[in-house]
């Protein structure tokens, strides 16, 4: 092949999804698209397979001259969101079976898929921004589609969130930018002329809690298990899988692993195994199969948030394509096991078990059942937490999400089977199908081709053992939650959400306080009286 | 054909644009009166895109020499003549102007009916005569705001703004309207007076009015900073900066959608453009950074107030004009990004930065006024709460609103969000942290109030509301274009920040008498 069009990728990546969004103007046209959705990613998965380390574009005729470029980290996630986006595609017609898929609903599934798969490939900061808005904010849209009281708060809290992130990511930026003026907009670049100055260590807390936020770190992950349990399913497989990463990526990119953020690195540490432990204890008080699998990211997610602390703490080389591996596992486990709540739904109890059993083996996957793909995730990964108790968190959070998993599935086995059954059974059952494969054989195709170690090492009967027994442990734990956890009482979706309540209380105050106020500036003593009090502040004040 | 060319360079270069500036409106508004109510639309609809043409043959002029255009009035040069000059600032302004004068003109044939009643024909006859009346003189006193050089002159233009808005506001006649008005004039009134005192101080002390003799001349003093503190405090009356907002939501939710959305995205900027000239063209650097602190400090109330305010409204219009008060604060916060924390007077980013957002918000605002025009006709009210399922009705009009609110919040990549980035940049490189939290919070409010709007418009399973009227294509094309206008701000960013710092003179090199 000529490898001239090898740096083009990023571009040929996103150009049926944005041909797409430019068809979805015809009314013609747009009741076509969702037919069409599941080959939409696939110019993604060709350019993260063929793209990889080419040379990055500069699109000179657009505004601000945006940069997109593929790297190893990039190119794991993409090429993986880019096929969950295409199976859960796939799969959106038969949520749909009764009605035909809203126009609306058409447009920002585009919208959230091109920002979902241009935050992997964006190299400057701002089209980078723009993607990381793409994929947060039209995905409101997405997820209220039923109009009820509890979606509309599910959304709402959402939204609030995104915009919140957002708001502090503008801030980070701007900071990036400020500290090194000549470095253009480029990230690398921008990271790399960070200095260790008080403004830098601030910019860094602010990206870790702006990208913490989407990533849904404790104890600002309420948002998520609200936001899964409401949206539809194919929403919240391309969500949980696809969308967080988009946090992740923005961490790998943005934070500095050169070394010198040795605070940064404990924090996250902390609020990671916090959220990896928190996530499953609150998620075994779950029922809803949706919720548990929320908690179960806001695990997973904090486990990868350890992974990456480890790394500010103590560099470590290929750290940053370690946890790409491990996410990249994550986007497809978890959109395979979203769709399985679908595929529950619509299943006979008799026949039930036929989905319950590679459930489980998927489930597990996630905790590292030796020989599935999560084992490999977790055999890469590895490394950075070394030999100490660290090590051990990461196997206990390990067998906790087995006891999960576990959890999880004994409640799928509950799950009621809808009345009507859609009519395209065949699409959502192949499209599992086709994510299960994926998730157990990816890791398998990739693991030497990043270059993390060789087969070798895997069947090392110490390193099966090593990712066995906490999944024996999870196991084991699960037993007796199955026997004895009647009793467990059930925490709320959202927990701590609660204990925000008297905030609203707070905010009804100052709004009383602020009409009042309003009232009184409209009296005409009191507009006069400000009149001359401003004079007089202002006059001293140029004096002073 | 290359003469041609020269001739439209030699024009644009040499000053006979900014006469026709300000003469256009004119002829406009004195045929407007002659031909009468049948023909005045045509009439100021022409002149209108006239006018247009004018402010781009200005941009151009000043692009290509990279400096201000300047014309003397008969020839005599201050202090014994009159200057009209245009810098980037000017240009820029001038160009939004036009742009959203003539969507408004476009915009407002049918808009006379709000609220949809069946009004006697005589009155309908004489708002829609005044209103293409005070259009045009609307635009002629902006671009003499723009354009004039001298405290008196610009005294007189700002006048002329009130003496267009005012009436404005009123032009439904209703009782409520009326009062509204009423408020208005009071305040413009008592902010004329505070400035023409200024003026008759400045003019008592050093003998001129004109800006750049006065750059020259004027020494610091508490004399000075009294003269700079009443101009400054009557020219924030006018642009409803908090505390002395008070006037705007009545008056600004009162009137006709076309002229509110004059008013909002213009007519409050007269007032703020003097601030500027005031405080980085006659001072520039003079006065302590604590007084600019002053003026940050009440923007940064108007974010908090207006924001707070917006959320509790229950009638769209009225959230949009608290909305206006809070979009208006982030204006001011550019003087004390510019005047600094001892770290010195440096105009640039800052001052680029508020009039990023000063045209960004003025092609939102009147998006977004324009929007609510619409709805209310069609649909009869603007109860928030009511306004669920609108998108389905409505798209088009709900597409520009949807923009316009990206626009406001601050949202990449739109105008506004260009805007609060170089505010944020000056706020970061001057360690002024803590306007940078308000520039945050600000969009926090605004996604807030605007999603208070967005969300139920776009509702799935809920029972629209009835159309009682159409709504016309073409008045929907033109509200979405201003919103994408908005958009097309922040897309394109580049070359207006550049033009903003056009034809700027640099404070040091002022002309000694």
């Amino acid at each position: 092949m000529n490898t001239d069009i090898l740096p083009w990728m990023p571009l040929i990546a996103l150009v049926l999804p944005l041909g797409a969004l430019i068809a979805s103007v015809s009314g013609r046209l747009r009741p076509v698209l969702p037919h069409v959705f599941w080959l939409l990613p696939w110019p993604a998965v060709v350019a993260a397979i063929l793209g990889v380390n080419a040379d990055p574009i500069t699109l000179f005729w657009l505004p601000h001259q945006p940069v997109f470029f593929i790297d190893p980290q990039g190119a794991l996630l993409l090429g993986t969101s880019a096929f969950l986006w295409s199976v859960a595609g796939f799969a959106l017609p038969a949520f749909f079976a009764n009605k035909p898929v809203g126009s609306r609903f058409c447009i920002f599934w585009l919208l959230t898929m091109v920002g979902s798969l241009g935050v992997f490939m964006a190299a400057d900061i701002f089209s980078f921004l723009i993607c990381y808005v793409l994929v947060s904010l039209p995905a409101y849209v997405l997820i209220v589609q039923e109009n009820s009281e509890s979606t509309k708060k599910a959304g709402a809290i959402y939204l609030g969130f995104a915009l919140v992130g957002e708001g502090i990511l503008i801030m980070a930026f701007v900071m990036l930018t400020a500290q090194a003026p000549e470095a253009g907009l480029r990230i690398n670049e921008l990271v790399g002329s960070m200095m260790q100055t008080p403004e830098s260590q601030l910019t860094i807390g602010l990206l870790i809690l702006g990208f913490g936020m989407k990533m849904a770190l404790v104890p600002l992950h309420f948002w998520m298990p609200l936001t899964y349990t409401a949206a539809p399913i194919p929403v919240a497989a391309v969500l949980s899988g696809a969308g967080v990463k988009a946090g992740v990526i923005g961490l790998l990119r943005f934070l500095p692993w050169e070394g010198g953020m040795a605070d940064w690195g404990c924090l996250l540490v902390g609020i990671g195994f916090l959220g990896a432990f928190y996530g499953v204890i609150v998620g075994i008080t779950q029922s809803n199969p949706k919720t548990i699998l929320a908690y179960s990211s806001v695990s997973q997610m904090g486990f990868l948030a350890a992974l990456l602390g480890m790394g500010l703490y103590a560099p470590t080389a290929g750290l940053v394509v370690m946890a790409a591996f491990y996410a990249a596992h994550h986007v497809l486990l978890k959109g395979g096991l979203f769709l399985v709540v679908g595929l529950a739904q619509i299943t006979n109890k008799h026949r039930v078990s036929m989905i319950l059993v590679p459930a489980g083996l998927l489930g597990l996957g996630l905790a590292g059942l030796p020989l599935t793909g999560g084992f490999i995730a977790k055999y890469v990964v590895k490394q950075p937490f070394g030999e100490g108790w660290p090590a051990l968190l990461a196997a206990f959070s390990s067998g906790g999400t087995a006891l999960l998993m576990i959890h999880f599935v004994s409640q799928l086995a509950r799950v009621e089977v809808h009345k009507k059954i859609p009519l395209k059974v065949g699409r959502l059952q192949v499209s599992w199908m086709l994510i299960v494969s994926a998730s157990l054989a990816v890791p398998w195709i990739l693991f030497e081709q990043v270059g993390l170690g060789s087969f070798s090492e895997l069947f090392d009967p110490s390193a099966l053992w090593k990712s066995f027994w906490p999944v024996l442990v999870g196991g084991g734990l699960a037993w007796g939650l199955l026997r004895w956890g009647k009793s467990l009482g059930q925490i709320p979706s959202g927990d701590i959400l609660a204990l925000l309540t008297p905030l609203t209380q707070v905010a009804a105050t100052l709004g009383k306080y602020s009409e009042r106020g309003d009232w009184l500036l409209r009296q005409w003593p009191v507009a006069c009286l400000s009149f001359l009090l401003l004079v007089l502040i202002l006059t001293v004040g140029a004096y002073w | 054909m290359s003469d041609l060319n020269a001739m439209i360079s030699s024009i644009s270069s040499d000053g006979t644009l900014l006469v026709f500036s300000l003469v256009l409106p004119v002829i406009g508004m004195l045929l407007a009166m002659l031909t009468g109510g049948r023909h005045a639309r045509t009439v100021v609809l022409l002149m209108l895109v006239a006018n247009v043409a004018v402010a781009s043959g200005i941009i151009t002029g000043i692009w290509e020499s990279g400096q201000a255009i300047t014309y003397h009035l008969g020839g005599w040069s201050p202090p014994l003549g009159i200057e009209l000059r245009a810098d980037g600032l000017s240009a820029a302004m001038m160009a939004v102007t036009a742009l959203v004068s003539l969507a408004a003109g476009l915009y407002a044939p049918a808009g006379f009916r709000f609220p949809p009643s069946k009004g006697s024909p005589a009155l309908e006859s004489r708002m829609s005569f005044v209103f293409w009346f005070l259009l045009s003189a609307t635009v002629a006193a902006m671009n003499l705001v723009f354009l004039a050089q001298d405290l008196f002159s610009l005294y007189v233009a700002l006048e002329l703004v009130a003496f267009a808005g005012v009436p404005m506001v009123a032009l439904s006649g209703s009782a409520n309207t009326l009062r509204a008005a009423l408020r208005y004039l009071i305040f413009a009134l008592i902010g004329s007076i505070f400035y023409l005192l200024g003026a008759v101080l400045l003019y008592g002390f050093y003998g001129t009015l004109d800006i750049s003799l006065l750059a020259g001349l004027v020494e610091p003093g508490p004399s000075l900073w009294l003269i700079l503190a009443f101009m400054t405090v009557g020219l924030a009356a006018k642009t409803a900066l908090f505390p002395l907002h008070i006037w705007l939501p009545p008056a600004h939710a009162g009137a006709p959608p076309a002229a509110s959305a004059l008013l909002s995205a213009l007519v409050v900027k007269a007032s703020f453009f003097l601030v500027v000239r005031l405080w980085f063209d006659v001072v520039p650097g003079l006065p302590s950074p604590s007084a600019s602190q002053v003026l940050g400090a009440m923007g940064a109330g108007a974010i908090m107030f207006g924001g707070v305010l917006a959320l509790l409204q229950a009638r769209l219009k009225l959230l949009i004009a608290y909305s206006t008060i809070a979009q208006l604060g982030y204006l001011f916060l550019a003087f004390p990004l510019a005047f600094g924390m001892g770290a010195g007077f440096e105009t640039g980013p800052a001052l680029t930065g508020g009039m990023f957002q000063a045209m960004a918000h003025a092609f939102a605002k009147a998006s977004m006024f324009m929007a609510a025009g619409l709805i209310a006709e069609a649909i009869g009210h603007d109860r928030i709460a009511d306004l669920g399922g609108l998108g389905r009705v409505l798209p088009v009009t709900c597409l520009a609103f949807g923009i316009a609110a990206l626009s406001l919040i601050g949202v990449p990549p739109t105008g506004g969000f260009v805007a609060k980035w170089i505010l944020l940049e000056v706020a970061a490189t001057s360690g002024q942290w803590w306007w940078a939290v308000f520039l945050i919070v600000g969009g926090f409010l605004a996604g807030g109030y605007m999603f208070r709007v967005i969300v139920p418009a776009l509702a799935r399973d809920v029972v629209p509301p009835t159309l009682i009227a159409p709504v016309s294509k073409f008045r929907e094309a033109v509200v979405l274009v201003l919103a994408l206008l908005a958009l097309a701000l922040g897309l394109f960013s580049d070359a207006p920040a550049e033009l903003l710092t056009l034809g700027r003179p640099p404070s040091a090199d002022v002309i000694q008498p």
